[in-house]
């Protein structure tokens, strides 16, 4: 069992969420055999670049890696200083309607009804590229009325610059994505 | 208490905080008779009635500033897009704050409050509203407890440039040199 290096809980009316940041020991117990443990594999057997990273010419886990996992790895263009700005690439597919393909190509700050997840997604992305170095979560939120719980692992690369530009991300749905309808007691 | 609008709670190792985003009855029913409640008076005057927000020219020089209000009031330059590059200036000279003025947002140390705080003024500059929080953390073993006015103002292109801000220590740890407490 393993103990999160920092916990951020969040509420805002009916929606909340909690936000895990795990060691990366931690990743290796709970992520072996997943899709994140392939697609951490590719990464860190790559070229380290001129900066410490892989170079992103280097890193292309959608062209190299198996379909089963290719189809689960996204990316994150975190180009734009703010990262409010950051664009999704490569969104994966989802059940949910708006969840899904349809995000790619927007920026973070595009899906106001998911605010309080985008913005600590913005954070999380802010600071992986900033720290560069790869980061593991747990997430855990219910949103919107939807309940979603799923890890996440961050891999950054840099471009000729050193600059992180770049961050592959992959999720492992911790539990099937469900929708949560309240009632009020006392409501006829 | 009512008026909570946004909660957070962080814990890292034996860090902790909480951090509550308050509605503005809230606010103007605990910072009347404070600095904080001072520097809204003024920075709604600023605001000549209208939706525009004040002009960063009007909060250039402390003497321009309430009276009550000029000693608490810091701000963060926020002209680059990149919040790790936000300016802290004037940064609370208490205590419990350390002094960090003229640091980056992104050369503090205490990465949960950064994070935190950053998300903050994202908030603040992009919605280009003001905010009310409470904030209660023990950050390596120091314990504070405060409430935090931040007001955007903008510069002659009507882009949020300067996050003004200030603070006021709730409790038996408030001293003597801070803001009344209510």
């Amino acid at each position: 069992m393993h103990t999160p290096l920092e916990t951020m809980t969040e509420t805002i009316g009916f929606d909340e969420q909690t936000r895990s940041l795990y060691s990366f020991d931690a990743f290796k117990d709970r992520e072996n055999g997943t899709i994140l443990r392939h697609l951490y594999n590719y990464w860190v057997t790559l070229p380290v670049g001129a900066h410490g990273l892989p170079h992103e010419d280097q890193c292309r886990p959608k062209v190299d890696l198996s379909a089963k996992v290719a189809d689960m790895v996204s990316w994150i263009d975190t180009t734009p200083d703010d990262p409010l700005n950051f664009i999704i690439r490569d969104h994966v597919e989802s059940t949910i309607p708006g969840w899904g393909v349809e995000l790619s190509d927007k920026p973070l700050c595009n899906c106001p009804e998911m605010e309080m997840h985008t913005t600590a997604c913005a954070v999380e992305y802010l600071f992986c590229k900033h720290e560069r170095k790869p980061m593991y979560h747990e997430i855990d939120q219910l949103i919107g009325g939807l309940k979603r719980h799923y890890t996440r692992i961050m891999l950054p690369v840099e471009n000729n610059a050193g600059e992180v530009d770049r961050i592959y991300y992959a999720t492992n749905q911790l539990q099937p994505i469900t929708r949560v309808a309240f009632h009020v007691v006392g409501e006829s | 208490m009512y008026g909570i609008l946004r909660r957070q709670y962080e814990e890292s190792g034996t860090d902790q905080q909480e951090r509550l985003m308050l509605s503005f009855d809230k606010m103007f029913s605990r910072e009347r008779d404070t600095a904080l409640g001072d520097l809204f008076s003024y920075w709604r005057l600023k605001c000549a009635g209208t939706s525009n927000l004040p002009n960063m020219n009007e909060f250039s020089s402390r003497s321009l500033l309430p009276q009550s209000a000029r000693r608490f009031t810091s701000w963060l330059e926020t002209e680059t897009s990149n919040p790790l590059g936000f300016v802290l200036r004037n940064h609370p000279k208490l205590t419990a704050f350390g002094d960090h003025s003229n640091h980056r947002l992104g050369e503090l140390t205490f990465k949960m409050n950064a994070k935190a705080i950053i998300k903050e003024y994202l908030y603040c500059k992009s919605l280009q509203r003001p905010l009310y929080h409470e904030i209660e953390q023990t950050v390596e073993s120091n314990s504070r407890h405060f409430v935090r006015l931040l007001l955007p103002v903008v510069d002659d292109s009507g882009d949020v440039t300067r996050l003004v801000y200030a603070v006021r220590l709730i409790g038996a740890a408030a001293p003597p040199d801070s803001p009344a407490n209510s």
